[in-house]
């Protein structure tokens, strides 16, 4: 693991994200994304985001390493901190170094993730060279610099010993290759060869296996396991496939129309799901034990953002919802160590103050 | 086997690329479908499913074979006696997003194959599209709306209203819950089955997905560059597949449960067969991690019934009845 600022402490969260609201600005008004979300990530989590499309899951990620264009996103309140550094008040140059060090992103569609007018050796050695540039800005003048020439030759025999890490068949051959002449499968593994170049701290995956066959899929699932435990990864995978996290992640967070609604470790949430919607997400998953006509998933449909239901964003879908849900968002409530519920049925168990994801608080004014 | 609906004989589709490259992508599929029952196809993306989905009405012609639908071998059809024939057999389309043109309204896109097939205007055209839209499960108010105002869930259900319009007997679902979400999938799945029940249909699911394949079929194949390797009754099949990649391929999909960890098996090899089968011999044995014998890399194994109710088709396996 790479070492940053001094005062760094590895005990704390590498990422904690503190009542986050977002608002997106559309053509038909203003959409109300996300609605304070809490998240932390420890270092070695390994953190599942579940939710259906357009819950903000993906948005909540990307604003770890400010990745959301503002406009048309604005953050009304809340922050993210990453290694107790709120991202949202960086600028260019000090978010450029911290993309370059410590974050790594497989983005979702492999199809589209590469540029199909460069070879792959193109594209990745031109990946690895503005990293190198996004650092090297940063560190005084050394007095001897590599040519061009030479700097790319290194990124290029980087790249190809990273094609061979990730498991590109040929990759001497292959590096030549342009995009198109990849299967899905092999582009997404250019793709988290090049997230992980600069052996960051933090991976975050948004929907790594969605256009991918089971079999494919499966492949993907276990290289990203081995290098997890190679660099020592800490994960945010984001998935509407809770059967993915499963496989992948020892947390898991729920969420719903821009609130996380549970948290937990995996076996709490998969094995005694709490909250209504993570009880109705599971039981829309067909397994060996469902009967015919036995599924029953969620009914209504998700609420649109820009006139969100007030109080509780579930209550209009919710077989339990009460009067107060109309009126009052839930707070979040431990059950058990680690496991958060947000929802007015538990209200008998504590209450956490400001955290999403049940782990025992940091302290933030201590970072 | 006179309640068959559909039969396959040999269906070959050959697509002629440039560089005399030649891409069988159905390669000699043989079945036979039962009127009333949910028949399911699963296969990689690249197996050919799509590709038969739509051989069946003839909508690209099939290089040879026989599509016997009904007792008549529709490849002998003309082009007018097919469209009568096209009212029978319909399909849902993969992608509630590109499959309905926007800009069509959803009483248009729903009259459409009616006004197509059987020209009828007017009232009784108005009142059987609010029927078919009661049937899918919305509201006669989201007539005059476009695609673009509906969710993924709710296009899906518009492009099953199209299909069902003309009271097809035969529906052939191509992927049809693969772009939605798990809740909405349940929805759509439950909607399907209901109709099913509701108006004795026939199914033929095609799918990669297995859950969704095992809550729906009866009775599946699993097709595999174009042939299908592996065919029989739906849960004796999951229970105990026969053929090494119908057995890799369930040992891949993830279970939702924690204490299931399926990562630390291995047994597909790579992604893709296309560059590694020779032409010669059977076509899974570059990734087949079975035993193999000499036959595997010579001869193609035939598809034989090796349980009952069961056929696989590989060399490992010694057929039921002998001769």
């Amino acid at each position: 693991m790479s070492t940053g600022a001094a005062a760094y402490n590895h005990r704390e969260p590498l990422v904690e994200i503190r009542d986050l609201h977002m608002e997106m600005v559309t053509f038909d008004g203003v959409a109300k994304v996300l609605n304070g979300i809490n998240l932390t990530l420890f270092p070695g989590d390994r953190l599942g985001l579940v939710g259906e499309t357009g819950c903000g899951k993906s948005v909540t990620a990307m604003s770890i390493p400010n990745l959301v264009s503002q406009p048309p996103a604005r953050y009304t309140r809340g922050e993210v901190r990453f290694r107790g550094e709120n991202v949202l008040r960086k600028g260019h140059s000090e978010l450029r170094e911290l993309r370059a060090k410590h974050i790594g992103v497989v983005f979702q569609d492999p199809m589209t993730g590469l540029n199909p007018v460069f070879t792959i050796k193109q594209q990745m050695s031109d990946a690895i060279l503005s990293r190198e540039d996004a650092l090297s800005a940063m560190v005084p003048f050394r007095g001897w610099l590599p040519s061009g020439r030479q700097r790319r030759r290194k990124a290029e025999a980087t790249a190809l010993a990273l094609l061979r890490r990730v498991g590109v068949p040929e990759p001497e051959r292959r590096i030549h290759a342009y995009p198109h002449e990849f299967s899905g499968g092999m582009r997404q593994r250019v793709l988290i060869a090049m997230a992980i170049a600069g052996r960051p701290d933090l991976l975050i995956a948004d929907e790594p296996t969605t256009a991918l066959d089971v079999s494919v899929q499966a492949q993907i699932l276990r290289l990203i396991t081995e290098l997890v435990r190679e660099i020592n990864l800490t994960v945010l995978l984001i998935t509407h496939n809770i059967s993915v996290v499963a496989q992948l992640c020892n947390r898991v967070a729920v969420m719903y129309a821009g609130n996380v609604v549970e948290s937990g470790t995996m076996r709490q949430i998969v094995q005694s799901p709490k909250h209504p919607y993570t009880r109705g997400l599971l039981q829309a998953i067909p397994t060996e034990e469902t009967l015919r006509g036995g599924l029953s998933g969620v009914p209504g449909a998700v609420p649109n953002l820009l006139a969100p239901p007030s109080g509780c964003r579930f209550n209009p879908r919710c077989p339990y919802a009460q009067e107060k849900c109309r009126t009052v968002l839930p707070p979040t409530y431990e059950l058990e160590p680690e496991h958060g519920v947000a929802c007015v049925l538990y209200e008998g168990a504590r209450q956490v103050a400001q955290e999403g994801t049940g782990k025992q608080a940091v302290n933030p004014s201590e970072s | 086997m006179s309640d068959n609906l559909l039969e396959l004989y040999e269906l070959t589709k050959v697509f002629h690329g440039t560089n005399r490259v030649h891409v069988r992508a159905v390669d000699g599929v043989s079945l036979d479908i039962v009127e009333g029952e949910s028949f399911g196809l699963l296969g990689e993306s690249g197996s050919g499913k799509s590709t038969l989905a739509r051989l069946i009405p003839r909508l690209i012609e099939p290089t040879s074979g026989e599509i016997r639908f009904n007792q008549v071998d529709l490849r002998t059809l003309s082009n007018r006696q097919m469209g009568a024939v096209r009212k029978e057999i319909q399909i849902v389309f993969q992608n509630p997003f590109s499959s309905l043109n926007p800009r069509m309204t959803v009483r248009q896109l729903i009259a459409e194959p009616l006004i197509v097939h059987q020209r009828i205007s007017g009232p009784a055209l108005d009142d059987r599209v609010r029927r078919m839209l009661g049937l899918v499960g919305l509201g006669s108010e989201q007539l005059n709306r476009f695609p673009h105002e509906f969710s993924g869930g709710q296009r899906q259900r518009i492009g099953i209203a199209r299909a069902l319009i003309l009271e097809p007997r035969l529906l052939i679902l191509d992927e049809p819950t693969s772009a939605l979400d798990v809740s909405v999938q349940a929805q759509v799945l439950n909607l399907l089955l209901d109709l099913q029940k509701k108006l004795g249909l026939t199914y033929l699911l095609i799918s990669h997905d297995l859950s969704v394949i095992r809550y729906m079929c009866d009775r599946i194949a699993l097709m595999y560059l174009g042939k299908i390797v592996e065919q029989g009754n739906a849960s004796q099949i999951f229970k105990s597949a026969q053929h090494p990649y119908t057995q890799a391929l369930l040992q891949d999909v993830p279970s939702p449960d924690p204490d299931q960890h399926m990562l630390e098996r291995v047994i597909l090899v790579s992604d893709s067969g296309f560059n590694h089968w020779s032409g010669r011999g059977c076509r899974y044995a570059p990734r087949c991690s079975a035993a193999k014998i000499e036959a595997c890399s010579v001869t193609e194994p035939p598809l034989i019934e090796v349980v009952e109710g069961q056929s696989a088709a590989c060399h490992l396996r010694r057929p039921l009845r002998p001769g």
